[in-house]
């Protein structure tokens, strides 16, 4: 004999009617048997509900019973094992069934408390119910049922009264509000941007616990069934139509802290505007016309003195102007750059022609070109750059001057000097290739001639200032080599890269170069590099492998490897051996 | 259990040992507690006293022998696990920051490693052009 399964179905009569109740259920297919209980006995089976009413299908057996308010109608029907679809009983519903089913009669379906009959349902797929007071009716909302059971879609009764929310979500980024609770201004852009938004229906239990849901993009694109309880993940669902969130209680578990930072012009910020050399001032003295600046020869030099000490000169017509004949002389100097030549004409003192022609100059202001000098990378490594590596640059008529080497390393450097030939001041640029000027250092680089005795006494002053310069540099550089001979002393071992140039001595080359005394100096730039002479072990790499900084699969790695930062994961060891695995990773290992 | 007895030739940061069987596989029963991770096993007549590492079936583990103690005619191995051959796969499968690689460095990181020597390496370059020749500048007032 085969097993009979009676699955139940029910209804509650929820109106107050003095008329004979009158009701039906169906099942759609083979029905073996039913069983109808009441609270109250109430209800009597009609003609179709006798037992043995196997062979019935689609058939609905007609219920009635005397004014049963506020009972629940069970009704079991009996479904043979094994059937290929077994379904589920259900009452019909008065628009479906020509009102067949009074409306007092609401059938209703528990997912959750209540009867636990039905606790094995899943329900997927469910439409919207767009009133919130009486039942409903979902088409395809049963999908299966019992262990093991079938597949099987068909329509469920649900009573919502009460029990049903619909509201609407938006999903917005992160940032999307300020701390004190307004729209972030970056969204108030005329371009608006639109948020994704989620309409949700959700079911309740009577116990106010949320028996499904349904989310429907804002797109309409998709319909999700959702496990309503784990995706609201904590949030509290207090009675229909009630969602209670956090507030901002710091302490919540929301919190206050968030991530941040990193958000910085990283990749944007890599230009250079370099800066080029001035060009030289379009406003200069010799331009003037109070000033005339010669370039005299030295056989005009030699006329021109002969001139001021013969006969020639008219002291009575140039004391009309003058007080003394060298009362207009400004000066005679020797420079090492000249401007451009104007022309030629005779040598003014005043309004007396010395009648000795002369080169003139347009400008007191001159620009000397050095070219440039490469200075490439010699390991290609880190000892090319400081503090291992040092420069020093040699400017005529101003000296030595360090140099960065992270500042020039990998390019080439230009000098150039703008100078003015009437002051004798220089300033010199040293220009990167990429990055413009980096440098500059102001100079002299004029000889006074004296032509009176009042400006020899200023010429020997300007020289001794100049030897002075000299004798400081050598006692400087005498001082801090001798600290340096100390520490070289004691530093016998020579140990790592970063430690020993570090300990190298800094000398003076040189003081400062200018005037009388720099024109008797070096007339061309030159530079100076020092670099470490380092010294490796043939095929180091194999024992202590080379710095490397960067994240990989050990896979990917042969040879020596040392790991910074492990965590090995997936190797079933016990934890004492996986921290000697991260240990011995740490110190170095073969791969 | 099931004892294989190597002998290695290889360091121990060596992930892949160099190892080459010695006689034939020895099967035993454990008569006392036996460590995982230190087990200490004694056989009765080790013919080849030049073995140094092992791998126990039952462990599924590879082990060094840190020591031989013989006891009469046992020989009573004291051994550690390999942690680096037992588990190589799964070292290999993970992935880590690099601080020294062998094959893959980048040299602009600063090493301390390295050493120089105390002459420094000189490099002197001479710009093409300077200053050439001197020039008188007389100035006098007026034009």
């Amino acid at each position: 004999m085969s097993t009979i399964y009676r699955i139940p179905a029910y209804a509650h009569v929820d109106e107050n009617t003095t008329k004979q109740l009158e009701a039906y259920f169906c099942c759609s297919t083979v029905l073996y048997d039913y069983i109808l209980t009441h609270s109250s006995q109430h209800f009597l089976i009609d003609s179709h509900g006798t037992f043995d009413k196997e062979g019935v299908k689609n058939e609905f057996v007609k219920i009635m019973g005397d004014n049963p308010i506020g009972q629940n109608i069970e009704v079991f029907c009996g479904l043979r094992e094994n059937d290929p679809y077994p379904t589920y009983p259900f009452f019909g519903n008065t628009l479906a069934f020509g009102g067949m089913i009074p409306n007092y009669i609401k059938p209703i379906v528990y997912g959750a408390g209540g009867w636990p009959l039905f606790t094995d349902y899943t329900f997927v797929n469910m439409g919207i119910q767009t009133s919130d007071v009486g039942y409903g009716k979902i088409d395809g909302a049963l999908t299966r049922y019992g262990s093991g059971g079938g597949y099987y879609g068909r329509s469920v009764y649900v009573d919502y009264t009460n029990r049903i929310m619909n509201f609407n979500m938006t999903i917005c980024p992160d940032d999307a509000f300020s701390a004190d609770g307004g729209i972030n201004p970056k969204y108030l852009s005329p371009a608006t941007i639109v948020f994704p938004g989620l309409n949700i229906s959700l079911g309740f239990n009577s116990d106010g616990t949320v028996c499904g849901g349904i989310v429907v993009t804002a797109q309409g694109e998709s319909v999700y069934a959702v496990d309503i309880n784990t995706w609201l993940n904590g949030l509290k669902v207090d009675g229909p139509g009630t969602v209670i969130e956090d507030s901002d209680n710091p302490y919540s578990a929301d919190g206050t802290s968030g991530p941040g930072g990193g958000n910085g012009k990283y990749g944007d910020i890599d230009g250079i505007e370099a800066t080029d050399v001035p060009a030289l001032p379009t406003i200069n003295a010799a331009s003037l016309g109070l000033v005339t600046l010669y370039n005299p020869s030295v056989a005009v030099v030699n006329s021109l003195a002969s001139y001021l000490w013969s006969g020639m000169f008219d002291p009575a017509s140039f004391k009309k102007l003058f007080a003394d004949p060298m009362g207009c002389l400004i000066g005679l100097s020797v420079v090492p750059a000249i401007p451009s030549i104007q022309g030629s004409k005779n040598i003014m003192f005043g309004n007396v022609d010395s009648g000795i022609s002369c080169d003139y100059l347009s400008s007191n202001y001159c620009n000397v070109d050095c070219g440039s000098v490469s200075v490439d990378e010699f390991v290609g490594s880190f000892l090319d750059y400081e503090p291992y590596c040092k420069l020093n640059l040699f400017l005529p008529y101003v000296g030595f001057v360090p140099l960065s080497a992270d500042d020039i390393v990998g390019g080439s450097i230009n000098v150039q000097y703008n100078i003015d030939v009437l002051s004798g001041h220089c300033v010199a640029f040293v220009k990167h290739s990429v990055k413009g000027v980096l440098y500059s250092y102001s100079g002299n680089c004029i000889t006074n001639i004296p032509i009176t005795s009042q400006s020899f006494t200023g010429a020997l002053q300007s020289y001794y200032t100049g030897l002075s310069g000299i004798a400081g540099a050598a006692l400087g550089a005498l001082g801090s080599g001798g600290g340096g001979l100390v520490q070289t002393g004691a530093e016998i071992a020579r140990t790592a890269a970063n430690t020993v140039f570090d300990m190298h001595p800094t000398f003076q080359r040189s003081g400062s170069m200018g005037g009388a005394a720099a024109i008797m100096g070096v007339q061309t730039p030159f530079i100076v590099i020092q670099r470490p002479r380092f010294s490796v072990p043939n095929r180091v790499q194999k024992y202590v492998g080379q710095t490397s900084n960067i994240t990989m699969n050990l896979s990917d790695c042969s040879g020596f490897t040392m790991c910074d930062y492990v965590h090995l994961d997936g190797i079933s060891a016990t934890s004492e051996e996986i921290m000697e695995m991260e240990s011995m990773l740490r110190q170095g290992v073969i791969l | 259990m099931t004892l294989k007895l190597y002998k290695n030739y290889s360091d121990k940061i060596v992930v892949d040992k160099n190892i080459t069987q010695s006689g034939s596989d020895i099967t035993g029963t454990l008569r006392e507690d036996c460590s995982i991770i230190d087990p200490v096993i004694a056989i009765e007549g080790l013919s080849d006293m030049s073995v140094n590492y092992a791998y126990i079936t039952e462990f599924g583990r590879y082990y060094y022998i840190n020591n031989i103690v013989c006891r009469g005619n046992l020989f009573e191995l004291q051994m550690h696990v390999d942690v680096l051959k037992s588990f190589a796969s799964g070292i290999r499968s993970n992935s880590a920051v690099i601080a020294r690689q062998e094959k893959n460095y980048n040299l602009y990181l600063s090493d301390g490693v390295f050493k120089t020597e105390a002459i420094p390496h000189y490099e002197i370059r001479q710009f093409p052009t300077g200053f050439s020749g001197y020039h008188f500048v007389l100035a006098v007032a007026g034009a």
